[in-house]
């Protein structure tokens, strides 16, 4: 608004296996683009983080401190006020639909922004409150951490918004997502003691998602996301208007790199940057054939985990696209290995989705003025920066009760 | 020094990806062909559908090689493996379990490093050198030893004559043996030029004849059958008998449906605890119904029909009174262990090793297949049929199962290919040349193409060489010296070197037989 001190935005931390990134942004109060301001990146060791566990937490809150110090140093008052947004993802995360009702003392009153907040607020207490077991069939602990509307129902009719609306009971149906307790706690603890408060905890395809859906004009989208993180693939469907999650599975970028360090007895880091150059076409013709065959069973794996994950899904009409991102997604072979095999087929698919990898440029809307926030690994990123910038009435506000 | 071919055990590593899972189980196969696997509690990502499901199929692919035997000690993740149709043995621990994954790569080291050692050792032994030794035996040309025939005639001869003889028949059999028993082997080694080409061509399984060109040869797609059969013991002794199961009707008196997951508890009057086997939405006001299984074997869980209550809405007094199951007939499925049973696990070992057979002897056909070479396979067998399959809990100590299946395949006439690539090389071949060695190779087919003509990409080595006359050749060397004989051939267009190997090396001329003198040409 207009004359007021501009609302410091939440810092966005992406933790992954081999590194922690954390990205500060503002809003541009004129033309509502989304600026980045700042970039910090720290190395992990592995060991310290899994997929879904945190193993070494003290050395993981030193280096997001030590990221968030690149982004705001220590002379900015601001990091005192600040807050923070955690994304997760993996074959560990439940993401599970339910269905809850609730009945309205004034029927005849319109539902307003504070009645939404406090009706939300009851569902989420409601549904944290719950004792929830696995569905993968496990006995490790899960606990709520995002709850997102897929549909509004107010008295049997379906609302984008219910804000303005009458009605006597409001159905909601909800996404929820589950993640292990204990890495849960861990987000806790690490914000805490970099002394941030936790704003969310937003599932990666969900941002992403969202930032496809609220910025195409094309409301008949039909696009599968395929995320490619380190350890792990996620994969969702974008399809009227609403994301679809499919389960995850345990092959990500590393197994590609390891499967070079393998073949060339080589450290992880000098076959990540062999995996690099070789993407780049940089390497000599028999260096790359043997690369190529090197990560040829690798590819072929995850293409196998992509239709199976897809089959989970029952996907109703064939997607026209599929959109790649992730560190993993621009290792040459990757995209080729969908591009040039019948892999649909098996999915009864009508015909193949056209292929292509999304980059943060593809996003006008968010200006990088750091001008390191290059490729598909920062899409996860840009999803949650999204996700936090957006209006609450449109969407659940998200929570992470400690 | 461990036997590459003894049993080694690999203890699975929570920590590590899927893929590196993976490939460290296909090494230790690769290199062991029977290996243990053991999966500890905490194998959590194995949880996760996917995951299970690309490791399940791995396991059973490299089953169909080696013998791999899982175990695990943790029962839920068994029960989720056993639905993958992997059979998965039950541990109370794997503390004792020698982990053979780290000594592995330093065993391999090892053996490298005594072979290194022998070789210094007994260089004489090991060396290249002396494997002529197989070479002489198998190219000992027998001379055969003159035998000085007497003759016992009764007419007497004079000693002149027949010492004229004699030196006459020496020279004789000399000059003989001069031209009969030399043989010469020549290799000459040509400047070849070795060259690649690829080219598309499409195998149709529409067609009989073959176009040279459109570059389109016939396939055919046939079914290849087998049947096999195995006996097979029931060990339902070893798992101690059966978990008590049956349906439960689950009530909500609720107004607000309830999700319940799979693994929701359902608790007896007397304390019996059960477990839903899969997640339900019970609607409100309503019911629905689920299947239970007991958490142990035993007869103990045969509970009679009634209401169970769920332990983990006891937090939420009113869902805990409003939501129970309701148990509408006995159950009476559940037993200890008394005597022989068939379980799941003889069940599927069966059907594996079954399956196992009939993959091997379909193989067998493939490649036996009579003049033609497969151009892809189904991946998997068509539907098995089993006959004699027991049921679950059949009191048995063995029993025969027989099974059988077929397997569709592609295939195409070698001398096809062959004759299709020899047209489109010699073209390129001069009249003074001739095509030599030609080996293909073919762009993988990944998908089985059925009766749909299929275009590949065929890789083509090959060699142009100068062509010779060898009849001529044979003819201007022989009676030759071999000097003469190298001299002669080292001169022609395009010859590189000359290997002469006469027999019996004293011999001074090449034969006068063309039939004695054997030219490769390379």
């Amino acid at each position: 608004m207009f004359g007021k001190k501009e609302i410091l935005q939440p810092l966005i931390i992406d933790i992954s296996e081999n590194r922690v990134s954390v990205i500060d942004y503002t809003i541009d109060n004129k033309t509502g683009n989304t600026i980045i301001q700042a970039l910090g990146e720290t190395k992990l060791p592995f060991g310290v983080v899994s997929t879904d566990f945190v193993e070494q937490e003290d050395i993981l809150t030193k280096a997001i401190e030590e990221a968030i110090t690149q982004v705001r140093p220590d002379n900015s008052n601001a990091k005192e006020q600040s807050s923070v947004v955690f994304g997760v993802s993996g074959p560990m995360v439940e993401v599970i639909p339910r269905v809850i009702e609730l009945q309205r003392e004034n029927p005849n009153q319109k539902i307003r922004s504070k009645e939404w907040v406090n009706s939300i607020d009851n569902v989420y207490d409601k549904f944290d409150s719950e004792v929830y077991n696995s569905v993968q069939g496990h006995n490790l602990p899960l606990s709520l951490v995002q709850i997102s509307l897929n549909n509004i129902i107010l008295d049997g009719q379906e609302f984008l918004s219910p804000i303005d609306q009458s009605a006597q009971q409001i159905t909601l149906d909800t996404i929820n997502t589950y993640i292990p307790t204990s890495y849960k706690q861990s987000l806790i603890n690490i914000a805490r003691a970099n002394d941030l408060q936790v704003e969310g905890v937003y599932h990666y395809d969900y941002g992403v998602g969202q930032l496809i859906l609220d910025y195409n004009t094309n409301k008949d989208i039909s696009i599968i996301l395929i995320d490619i993180r380190f350890g792990h693939t996620s994969i969702s469907v974008i399809q009227d208007q609403k994301i679809k999650y499919a389960n995850s599975f345990s092959v990500g970028s590393h197994s590609f790199t390891q499967a070079i360090a393998n073949t060339f007895q080589i450290t992880i880091d000098e076959a990540e940057t062999v995996r690099q150059e070789y993407s780049m076409l940089q390497l000599p013709r028999d260096m790359s054939r043997k690369i190529t065959d090197a990560l040829e069973s690798e590819i072929s794996l995850w293409l196998q985990g992509i239709i199976y994950s897809l089959k989970s899904l029952n996907i109703a009409n064939s997607p026209t696209h599929i959109f790649l991102y992730g560190e993993g997604s621009q290792l040459l072979g990757v995209k080729e290995s969908l591009e040039y095999s019948t892999w649909y087929k098996s999915l009864n698919l009508t015909q193949k989705p056209s292929i292509s990898v999304l980059t943060p440029k593809q996003f006008a809307h968010i200006v990088d003025m750091t001008s390191h926030i290059e490729g598909a690994k920062f899409v996860d990123m840009l999803g949650l920066v999204h996700l936090s910038s957006i209006p609450l009435d449109i969407h659940l506000p998200y929570r992470i009760s400690e | 020094m461990k036997s590459h071919t003894s049993k080694k055990s690999i203890i699975l590593n929570p920590k590590d990806s899927l893929a590196d899972i993976i490939y460290q189980i296909k090494t230790y196969s690769n290199q062991n062909k029977s290996t243990e696997i053991y999966i500890p509690t905490s194998m959590y990502i194995l949880y996760n559908s996917v995951n299970r499901e690309l490791f399940t199929n791995n396991i059973k692919q490299l089953s169909n090689k080696y013998d791999i035997d899982l175990y695990s000690t943790d029962s839920n993740l068994i029960n989720l493996l056993i639905d993958n149709d992997v059979k998965v043995k039950y541990l109370d621990n794997i503390n004792n379990i020698e982990d053979d994954s780290n000594s592995l790569e330093d065993e391999t080291y090892t053996d490298f490093l005594s072979y290194k050692q022998a070789i210094q050792d007994n260089p004489i032994q090991h060396s290249i050198q002396s494997e002529p030794v197989f070479q002489a035996s198998a190219n000992n040309i027998s001379i055969p030893s003159s035998k000085k025939h007497t003759n016992n005639s009764s007419k007497p001869i004079s000693k002149g004559l027949l010492y004229f003889s004699s030196v006459l028949g020496i020279v004789f059999a000399s000059l003989l043996s001069l031209i009969l028993v030399p043989k010469a082997e020549i290799t000459i080694n040509t400047k070849t030029e070795e060259l690649s080409k690829d080219f598309e061509v499409t195998f149709d399984p529409n067609i009989t004849d073959i176009s040279l060109e459109n570059r389109v040869i016939p396939s055919v797609v046939d079914t290849i059958s087998a049947s096999v059969d195995g006996t097979y013991e029931a060990t339902g002794s070893q798992t101690g008998g059966t978990r008590a199961e049956g349906v439960i009707t689950i009530v909500n008196k609720t107004s607000s449906p309830q999700q319940l997951v799979s693994n929701t508890r359902f608790r007896s009057d007397k304390g019996k605890q059960f477990r839903l086997t899969e997640s339900v939405i019970v609607p409100a006001n309503g019911s629905i119904d689920g299947n239970i299984r007991a958490e142990a074997v035993g007869t103990d869980y045969n509970i009679p029909a009634g209401k169970l209550t769920i332990p983990g809405l006891e937090d939420t007094p009113i869902k805990f009174a409003g939501i129970f199951g309701e148990l509408k007939t006995d159950l009476t499925n559940g037993a200890t262990e008394d005597g022989t049973v068939v379980t799941n696990e003889d069940i599927d070992k069966a059907r594996l090793d079954l399956q196992k057979k009939l993959t091997e002897v379909v193989n067998t056909q493939v490649t036996e297949k009579e003049g033609m070479k497969a151009l892809a396979i189904q991946s998997k067998l068509n539907d098995i049929k089993y006959e004699g399959l027991p049921n679950v809990g059949d009191g048995v100590r063995s029993f025969n199962v027989k099974a059988n299946s077929s397997l569709d395949g592609v295939f195409y006439k070698e001398e096809d290919l062959d004759q299709l690539i020899k047209s489109l090389l010699e073209t390129q071949v001069l009249e003074t040349q001739e095509l030599g060695e030609i080996t293909t190779r073919f762009d993988r087919q990944q998908e089985f193409p059925d009766r749909k003509a299929v275009k590949l990409r065929v890789y083509v080595d090959y060699k142009i060489q100068p062509k010779f006359d060898q009849d001529k050749l044979s003819k201007n060397i022989r009676l030759k010296t071999v000097s003469q004989s190298k001299a002669y051939l080292e001169n022609l267009d395009n010859v590189d070197t000359v290997n002469l190997k006469l027999t019996p090396s004293f011999s001074p001329i090449l034969p006068v037989l063309k039939s004695r003198i054997s030219i490769i040409i390379k």
